[in-house]
């Protein structure tokens, strides 16, 4: 479709209303941004400062409290494991779902998915009881397998949607060529969804670090995540802002960085593919 | 004792039952060729020679051995698929040679059988190419390739030909055909197209619903069907099949006792058009297809019945010319009112 | 074999999330009927509906619900609303449409703890806050959002986060118009409110009902915003059912009652889930 000239009074318009919006909806996270490179004296000063010689103090500063170290973490560790633990789980059910044609696969995905469509605050309570009678309260253990079968559905869903776009056909090449199922499944099936793990891996990954309801509710000083420790701020300590946002910048960026990378996985996933 | 035998092979899916119970035995060397309409059960009997779906009656022995309930990794036979189910992230060479990798073949050996393979096959230039960058004709041949390599005790086709354009299609049929001539592999080969089964078959199974309608080679099909489905199946055009009730008196008095109420079936090049007032048989012209090579009129008799007649000389007729016809009764195929074969003569006997 | 080794595969992940689904829900069951205060272990016996009575009689039972449901309308309300507007907006290309839209989506990624602290300290402050200094640039007096308006603080927090989330979704869903059709339209003559009308708002239709499903289940839980910032506070004013069941849990430690809640709040998410279900399960079939 050819125009004569791009930039018409709409396409102007377009643009500038476009950009106002981002930078207006971006702008807490740019003052964020900001505010970690200010002294404490900057952070509060009024009118606020939007130019100043940015320093690193803060999170220098950060870095030098042992517990924000710790917190990250049990950040790093929970989450990684629980996509792990979780890819493991839900690979090899998503395979017998994608090619071995069960009578009952469709039904059984569905109840998956509804599993997850559960408030979590339903399981508050016994979910509470039982890790404190197991002694997993505060433990990364109790938050590993927590935040496991929370995200299991999606992965599930995840992986068995990425299976499909396989053909069926070149499985049973493979299979005619004399591979055994596990041939079949390393040297065939597993190169060519490396693609699929990854985008699952990182959606999940990005669900288990902001996971902030078990986090909150499970944790504390032991096996806190970067959640908690930023929710123990909460209080009115006085002028310590620019330290704040030190802290935060650095337990949201990575994941916001990942996030960027992982919009698609994140539409498919979170809406069970109800949207393409 | 048969190659390759099937015996009783049947098939479910579910309440429906796909494959009827198949007999065939098949020799070492033949080219077999698999033909009938869609969902006639073709690509499934393939598939169940194959291991790839479950034979649920039935035996299939490959020398002897029973194979039926074997896994399709064991079975020694290679598929060239429809859509060639290369894969996709590797070269052609490691296409090639997988399935000798995973029998721990000797990698000397398997280079040698690699190059000797990719020099039949014209696939030199392209071995440390990946699927992506090959056209479709490239991609056929390295699937072809692939099963070559393998030097299987059956080779199996299912429709290779169908996503291939019309000038590729006649090129890499010769090649195939050159292919048996070369190398001599039992070969068995789906397709739904009666040309490719008259060029490339020693014998063609004619299927229609999970059934085995007629076994034999191409001309005996050809000049011989033992039904009309199968009258109909073979040869382009169709054989012209009419109700004796839209003959000519003078046709009908020849039909023998069994074909009454039936019909009479013709092949093009037997209905001879003349001009008007040369013969008894009336008819008019409705279409003219000149094909440069041979001409196709299309005509209705006085009776009614729509007929088509193949000559290889040119004509002047016009659409709606009144002609005569020739009709050749002796090379007439004459059914019942159930589509089976009626004899007449010792001649036209069924084989 | 055939049969057996898929469900062999199956058996893991059907298992796990089996005894996920069913142990919290009986255990849930059985709390509710019975009296059981961790902190008062001796105190044990059938309670029958007491719990619930309990729940639903107190005082701020009524509150929390009635938040709940504003909260979860409001939220939805903004999300669709300026998300579908800023979707339609940035689907025609322009420049630096990509580094736009990687701004639009980052708030949906930000921690929750990161999101209520963020707004309640560097925006919402009535003396630091970057709001108040707007507002004192126009001559206002500041408003002390968090105590003053608990609730609507909440709610832009929330939806500050959940924007990005719908409008990525009809960023997707526009994406996957029929283009031809926009322009047998546009040759017909259609203006561009009635291409919204017509074409537009219809596509979008489906994805809307996704989003609004979602975001119901999600937005019953919401909570570490809650806790972060206000308490519930002041009083109940932004109490939501979830942080209801919280603070009975885990402040009164008196799981029956609060048993009894959740089991009223899944029933809640059950209603939203039973059309989510049916819609994801056309969508399998495909």
């Amino acid at each position: 479709m050819a125009r004569e000239s791009t930039f018409t009074p709409a396409y102007a318009v377009r643009t500038v209303a476009a950009w106002a919006v981002a930078l207006l909806l971006f702008f807490p996270l740019g003052w964020l941004l900001l505010t970690a490179f200010k002294t404490e004296l900057q952070a509060i000063a009024i009118p606020p400062e939007l130019f100043f010689k940015p320093t690193l103090e803060n999170f220098h500063e950060v870095q030098e409290r042992s517990d924000y170290l710790h917190y990250a973490w049990n950040s790093v560790v929970t989450s990684v494991v629980s996509t792990l633990l979780g890819l493991a789980i839900a690979a090899p059910a998503a395979y017998a779902m994608a090619f071995f044609k069960g009578k009952y696969d469709k039904d059984i995905l569905m109840w998956m998915l509804s599993t997850k469509m559960m408030p979590a605050v339903g399981a508050l309570v016994p979910i509470y009881v039982l890790a404190q009678k197991s002694h997993l309260l505060d433990t990364q253990l109790g938050l590993i397998i927590v935040f496991t079968l929370s995200n299991l559905p999606i992965m599930v869903w995840m992986l068995y949607s990425g299976f499909k776009e396989i053909p069926n056909e070149i499985l049973e090449a493979a299979r005619m060529d004399g591979a055994t199922l596990w041939q079949e499944a390393t040297k065939v099936l597993l190169p060519l969804s490396l693609g699929t793990f990854a985008s699952t891996g990182l959606l999940c990954l990005v669900l288990s670090w902001n996971e902030a309801f078990w986090s909150l509710n499970l944790s504390s000083a032991q096996a806190g995540t970067l959640a908690t420790l930023i929710a123990s701020y909460s209080s009115p300590e006085g002028l310590f802002w620019a330290k704040l946002s030190a802290a935060s910048l650095m337990a949201i960026a990575p994941i916001v960085v990942f996030g960027w990378f992982s919009q698609k996985q994140l539409v498919q996933g979170l809406t069970f593919g109800a949207v393409k | 004792m048969a190659y390759l035998e099937l015996k009783g092979i049947e098939k479910f899916f579910g309440e429906h039952r796909a494959i009827k119970g198949i007999d065939l035995d098949i020799q070492p060397g033949e080219f077999i060729v698999f033909v009938g309409p869609s969902g006639c059960g073709k690509s499934t009997l393939l598939r169940l020679i194959a291991g790839l779906e479950h034979i649920d009656g039935g035996t299939l022995r490959l020398e002897g051995r029973d194979i039926t309930h074997q896994p399709s990794s064991k079975r020694d036979l290679a598929m060239v698929f429809q859509s060639y189910a290369l894969y996709p992230h590797m070269s052609v060479f490691e296409n090639m040679s997988f399935a000798l990798k995973l029998a721990k073949v000797d990698p000397k050996v398997i280079q040698d059988k690699v190059q000797r393979a990719a020099d039949i096959l014209n696939l030199t230039p392209y071995l440390q190419r990946t699927p992506k960058e090959l056209s479709g004709g490239q991609r056929q041949r390295v699937a072809i390739g692939r099963a070559i390599v393998r030097a299987p005790k059956v080779f199996l086709f299912d429709e290779p030909l169908s996503n291939l354009d019309a000038a590729l299609r006649g090129q890499t049929r010769v090649e195939i055909a050159k292919l048996h001539r070369d190398l001599g592999a039992t070969t068995i080969y789906v397709t739904h197209d009666q040309v490719e089964a008259m060029t490339l078959a020693d014998r063609v199974v004619v299927l229609r619903d999970g059934v085995i309608e007629q076994v034999g080679t191409p001309l005996e099909l050809y000049d011989h069907p033992a039904n009309q489905f199968v009258a109909q199946f073979i040869g382009t055009p169709q054989m012209n099949v009419s109700p004796l009730q839209q003959m000519p008196a003078l046709i009908q008095q020849q039909a023998p006792a069994g074909a009454v109420g039936g019909s009479i079936g013709l092949r093009p090049e037997n209905v001879v058009v003349n001009p008007a007032g040369r013969g008894a048989i009336k008819g008019k012209v409705d279409l003219i297809e000149a094909l440069g090579a041979e001409t196709l009129i299309y005509l209705r008799t006085a009776e009614g019945a729509p007929l088509v007649a193949r000559q290889s000389e040119r004509t002047t007729l016009t659409p709606g010319e009144a002609v005569t016809l020739d009709i050749a009764t002796d090379h007439a195929h004459w059914f019942d009112n159930a589509g089976r074969v009626v004899g007449r003569t010792a001649a036209q006997a069924t084989s | 074999m055939n049969r057996l080794l898929p469900r062999l595969l199956l058996t893991p992940a059907v298992a796990t999330l089996f005894l996920w689904m069913i142990v919290p829900l009986v255990m849930t069951i059985y709390f509710s009927l019975i009296r059981y205060n961790l902190m008062q272990p001796d105190v044990t016996g059938f309670a029958g509906l007491e719990n619930f009575e309990y729940f639903v009689t107190d005082a701020s039972f009524g509150t929390a619900v009635l938040n709940t449901l504003l909260l979860l309308g409001s939220v939805i309300l903004i999300t669709v609303g300026f998300g579908t507007a800023i979707a339609l907006l940035i689907n025609e290309p322009f420049a630096g449409r990509g580094l736009v839209r990687v701004l639009l989506i980052s708030p949906f990624f930000v921690m929750p703890t990161v999101n209520a602290l963020l707004w309640k300290n560097m925006m919402m402050n009535p003396i630091y806050g970057v709001l108040a200094q707007v507002w004192t640039f126009f001559g206002a007096t500041p408003v002390d959002w968090l105590t003053d308006h608990p609730l609507f603080s909440i709610i832009v927090m929330v939806s500050w986060q959940w924007l990005p989330f719908a409008t990525l979704i009809f960023m997707t869903s526009l994406q996957s118009m029929n283009r031809e059709q926009l322009e047998a339209a546009r040759m017909d003559g259609a203006t561009w409110l009635q291409q919204l009308r017509y074409l537009y708002i219809p596509h979008l239709g489906r994805s809307v009902a996704v989003v609004v499903m979602i975001e119901m289940i999600f937005l019953l839980s919401v909570f570490a915003e809650i806790y972060t910032t206000t308490g519930g506070g002041p009083g109940d004013a932004s109490t939501n059912v979830a942080f209801l069941i919280f603070k009975q849990a885990l402040l009164n430690f008196d799981a029956g009652v609060a048993s009894a809640g959740a089991l009223f709040a899944v029933v809640l998410a059950n209603i939203a889930a039973i059309f989510l279900i049916r819609m994801v399960g056309k969508n399998l079939d495909k």
